[in-house]
């Protein structure tokens, strides 16, 4: 038992420095007070023209005045749709909103591939419990027969994260 | 078991947390383009043309007449044929927002996306874009068409037609876009959404959002930034975002440009249709009738600050309406209605009484306004096209909103909805521009002569027309005298 301990110790003391990921802290190194994450993969092609995440929330918002952000980062677009990515939000996965359209093209403009969308009306508008559900949606262009384009390009994010933005 | 993995995942977190890999591969090689781009090069001053002699309008590609069409071909296949080392040249002109051109000529790559300056910057580089397009098609009254897809959100049918000899065309879109795909109507929300945001800076951030989603959709060209502006459609789609601008300005309620900071200072340089190098700032961009020489074709409205006047120092004298003509019914493409038929001594009246001989339009802030007032504006079958309204139009004029006659169009959404109303409604024209474009005084108003003009709706380059009934029981000047008190 005592072992174990030191394993503990060992393996959980330098994330007490690095003010890691929410587990001891919400803060991290950057000053951000992060309210929610998600650190694995989003894909997005032919196969998965959506993709749903839920985030468990590390910090109580719904009294917040703060400006809550969220960062969708590390962001790699391969190929291009035959349509736009959209954006829903929600505290389950069918209350879902609509946010926003993603803008790759600015993207392309950017040394980081970043996007923030300013996400307080959708959260605050809303009671969550423990979670919050967000969606990645591709929409294909419809053509002039209204057949709907299924080329949904190639998008992979890989980190989304929500925090406080002041 | 909770414990054994609480290290495991927090390893797991660490690793991830320094594992920060900035990979964005659509178009290699990226292009940084938000650099500031001084050039060092002779640089003139002047940035309004000499031949310059009224306010240009764009409209809508939706009503382009093929004539026009073949204008803006006739004027992008010129430019193709100019060496890329030549500014005025199409290549030259797309490289300066972005290329994957080796060559680092002057003002190349200088787009600004993600900055305070992505409006600004995009208005000056279509300002002089559209003055060497307009002097390569020749026709010194040629101004840059817009793409309102929130109307029509298909691309124009003559950017879509696959000819090789069609300079509109792109093969590299999305082949849903090119076969008359519609863009998604998330886009449009987004649009509506950014036109409600106060500030200018946030209004400028939200905006982009969807005016990227309308790059990606497109694709080919389009969806890349060091490629977009090689797409005829790119400059409808600019001259749209620049059009956007306007509408948010046009809403009030604390819409304002910036007027202090690098926004109106910092210096960006472009080539004007000589290939003269031109320096500009957002200063000099703010006005675009004033300062530019061209408008949107938005109806007319009243200013924003019209409300706004200082009580202590202004009053507004409003005179009482003269009646001019009784009963107008409008079927006929095109309708004149001669004043001076009745309540001529209520006319004379109202001029001794106020001693409003003439109107002072000098202040720019609070001028006197004229409104023709219509009584009983009502549809009883509904017109293809809009009417419009022109104030002295000379016989052999042909009607057009570039015409110092133009009033404006008859808002029939608003006749429309009140049809069966018969008690009191009332629809208000501002006169004001026109009246001060024709010169007129009161003398000379009550002299004139309103006509009303049925433009059809433009279907495949071709003006569709239906005639309709709209009835109106009568017509009024209402003047707003601004005086100090």
């Amino acid at each position: 038992m005592n072992s174990l301990r030191v394993i503990m110790f060992l393996a959980t003391f330098p994330m007490l420095f690095i003010g890691n990921v929410g587990f001891f802290s919400c803060k991290k190194m950057d000053g951000r007070t992060i309210i929610a994450q998600h650190l694995s993969t989003i894909k997005i092609d032919e196969n998965t023209p959506s993709q749903s995440i839920e985030l468990s929330i590390l910090k109580e918002f719904s009294n917040s005045k703060s400006t809550i952000i969220l960062e969708l980062s590390q962001i790699e677009a391969s190929e291009q749709p035959d349509g736009v990515y959209e954006l829903w939000i929600g505290n389950s996965k069918t209350d879902l909103e609509f946010v926003q359209v993603l803008d790759l093209y600015t993207l392309q403009t950017q040394k980081n591939a970043v996007i923030s969308i300013p996400i307080q009306d959708f959260l605050l508008a809303k009671s969550f419990d423990k979670l919050i559900f967000l969606k990645i949606i591709f929409v294909g262009n419809s053509d002039a027969n209204q057949i709907i384009s299924k080329k949904a390009g190639v998008l992979k994010i890989n980190k989304v994260q929500i925090f406080f933005g002041d | 078991m909770k414990i054994f993995l609480l290290p495991i995942i927090g390893l797991a977190s660490f690793i991830l947390s320094i594992y920060n890999p900035i990979t964005f591969n659509a178009t290699k090689p990226i292009t940084i383009c938000n650099s500031i781009a001084i050039a060092n090069l002779p640089v003139a001053t002047n940035f309004l043309p000499n031949n310059m002699v009224a306010t240009l309008v764009r409209k809508n590609i939706y009503n382009f007449t093929p004539a026009e069409i073949t204008t803006l071909k006739t004027g992008i296949a010129a430019m193709k044929l100019l060496p890329k080392t030549d500014p005025t040249s199409w290549t030259y002109q797309a490289a300066i927002h972005g290329t994957t051109l080796a060559d680092n000529l002057a003002s190349w790559n200088s787009c600004q996306h993600g900055t305070q300056f992505f409006l600004s910057w995009h208005r000056m580089y279509l300002y002089y874009f559209e003055r060497i397009l307009r002097s390569k098609s020749g026709n010194p009254n040629f101004a840059l068409p817009y793409w309102n897809y929130q109307i029509n959100a298909a691309i124009h049918p003559d950017y879509r037609n696959s000819a090789a000899s069609n300079t509109l065309y792109d093969a590299t879109r999305n082949a849903s876009m090119n076969s008359g795909g519609s863009l998604s109507a998330g886009i449009m929300t987004n649009i509506n959404t950014a036109l409600t945001k106060i500030p200018f800076a946030t209004f400028n951030t939200s905006l982009e959002g969807p005016h990227g989603a309308v790059h990606g959709a497109i694709g080919g060209n389009m969806g890349a930034v060091n490629k977009a502006a090689k797409d005829p459609v790119f400059w409808l789609h600019h001259t749209n975002i620049d059009r956007l601008w306007e509408e948010w300005l046009r809403k009030c309620g604390g819409r304002v440009n910036p007027t202090t900071g690098p926004w109106t200072t910092q210096v960006f340089t472009f080539f004007d249709e000589t290939g003269a190098a031109k320096n500009m700032t957002g200063a000099q961009i703010v006005s675009t009738a004033s300062q530019l020489g061209y408008r949107y074709d938005f109806p007319p409205k009243l200013p924003c600050n019209f409300v706004l006047v200082d009580l202590s120092k202004w009053r507004w004298t409003v005179i009482p309406p003269f009646r001019i003509v009784d009963k107008l019914r409008l079927n006929l493409e095109k309708s004149d209605a001669v004043f001076n038929r009745i309540d001529e001594n209520l006319w004379e009246k109202n001029v001794r009484d106020n001693k409003i001989e003439k109107f002072n339009f000098s202040n720019t802030d609070i001028s006197d306004q004229v409104w023709i007032e219509m009584d009983h504006l009502q549809i009883d079958k509904n017109p293809e096209g809009t009417i419009e309204v022109y104030l002295n139009l000379p016989k052999n004029e042909v009607p057009s909103e570039r015409s110092k006659s133009f009033v404006g169009v008859l808002d029939l959404f608003t006749a429309s909805a009140h049809r069966g109303h018969n008690t009191g409604n009332k629809n208000r024209i501002d006169a004001t521009e026109a009246i001060k474009n024709l010169g007129l005084d009161m003398t000379k108003l009550k002299k004139s002569k309103i006509t009303f003009y049925q433009r059809g709706n433009n279907v495949k380059g071709r003006a569709i027309k239906t005639a309709g009934d709209v009835n109106i029981e009568g017509l009024s000047f209402v003047v707003h005298k601004a005086r100090k008190s």
